[in-house]
């Protein structure tokens, strides 16, 4: 997503990776899977990511951070 | 000219007119704090061109009035090349645009490059008024009516602003359980990392604009105008959004219920107040008025 406006905005929209608490929230699919350990772990691991792909993390409330590229 | 007899008192018109042209054109050449064209290159491209639009619309009357027929086609033809200035504006800022992380968009460049055609048509104009008014009632009244239009230049170049359409006010970013970021009840964007939530909390800026009549709604509908209105924002105030330091990206999106825009933006400097008069001072894009909506109910801002 490029400045926001709507005019500007590339639908590039794609699950890039998954940062999973729990082994039973997430299955399979085209996204690498990283399971960890805590909240902490998590937080970390997303951000790593977040800042590696140019991408962002966003929250499913189950323990699992999916790392979205816009 | 046919002699010196003829050119004579053809002078007096020509200059009053070409005058009168050149001082149109230095008084719409407007060096606001949206900081174009301030460069000096642009001022003195705009300032020949303006030179040599003015003796166009200055010479053009009297060349008529002298039967130089021929003339004055050549002269038509040499206005139309002002057409050109469009795409050399749009060009310019387009090359801009490719190296801005919050770029103008494409309908503020046109919306740029339009006025700065429109511009010389004007500069035309008032040359070509005052050049004939001075060949047909004399100086004085030439000078009369290059004052009269200058002041309506001065009209002109103040086109809609935002302010004039819309309250814009602060509006406190507020949070979900899940990271959800809100700015005047308007969700913006989900952010998953507790410490970049922190930084938003600590450098971020809600802004809501509440449109004032339908005609305001489709003002702020347009993406194309709250393209404009980030990158005004961010051009005057900074972004602290970066390559692969996505979350921080300046951001409008609308209430669908009530049209109010909400404005999530990260200045690197943090002045709210400038920030809301910014946003009150975006220009209308021509585009997003007029047209339909004047004949539908409650259209008649426009």
């Amino acid at each position: 997503m490029k400045a926001g406006g709507g005019g500007e905005v590339r639908i590039e929209e794609a699950i890039v990776a998954v940062v999973a608490l729990r082994r039973d929230a997430v299955a399979g699919g085209a996204a690498p899977v990283f399971y960890v350990e805590s909240a902490e772990e998590q937080q970390r691991v997303a951000f790593l990511l977040t800042r590696i792909l140019n991408a962002f993390a966003h929250d499913l409330g189950n323990g699992t951070l999916i790392i979205v590229k816009h | 000219m046919t002699s010196m007899g003829s050119l004579g008192h053809l002078l007096p018109p020509i200059v009053a007119g070409w005058v009168f042209g050149v001082a149109a054109r230095l008084l719409v050449m407007v060096v606001d704090y949206r900081a174009y064209p301030s460069y000096p290159a642009g001022y003195t491209v705009h300032l020949g061109l303006g030179l040599i639009a003015a003796l166009i619309g200055a010479v053009a009357i009297p060349a008529l009035a002298d039967k130089q027929f021929t003339a004055v086609t050549f002269l038509l033809l040499v206005a139309t090349e002002f057409r050109q200035v469009r795409d050399m504006e749009r060009k310019t800022l387009q090359g801009a645009d490719e190296t801005e992380l919050i770029p103008r968009g494409q309908a503020y460049v046109e919306g740029i490059a339009r006025t700065f055609e429109a511009r010389y048509f004007l500069v035309i104009g008032v040359s070509a008024l005052v050049s004939t008014v001075t060949l047909l009632a004399g100086s004085g009244w030439g000078v009369a009516a290059g004052l009269a239009a200058l002041a309506g230049s001065l009209l002109l170049r103040q086109g809609r602003r935002i302010g004039d359409y819309c309250e814009v006010r602060e509006s406190r970013l507020t949070w979900d359980e899940l990271g959800g970021l809100y700015v005047a009840g308007i969700y913006m964007l989900s952010v998953g990392l507790g410490e970049v939530r922190e930084k938003i909390d600590r450098w971020g800026v809600g802004v809501e604009v509440v449109p004032r009549g339908p005609a305001a709604r489709v003002i702020l509908s347009d993406p194309g105008q709250r393209q404009a209105i980030l990158h005004e924002v961010s051009h005057l105030f900074g972004y602290r959004f970066e390559v692969a330091e996505p979350e921080y990206v300046p951001m409008a999106r609308k209430n669908l219920e009530t049209g109010v825009l909400g404005i999530y933006l990260t200045p690197m400097e943090r002045d709210v107040p400038a920030i809301l008069r910014a946003i009150r001072n975006v220009p209308v894009l021509e585009r997003t008025r007029g047209g339909r909506r004047r004949q539908l109910p409650g259209g008649g801002h426009g």
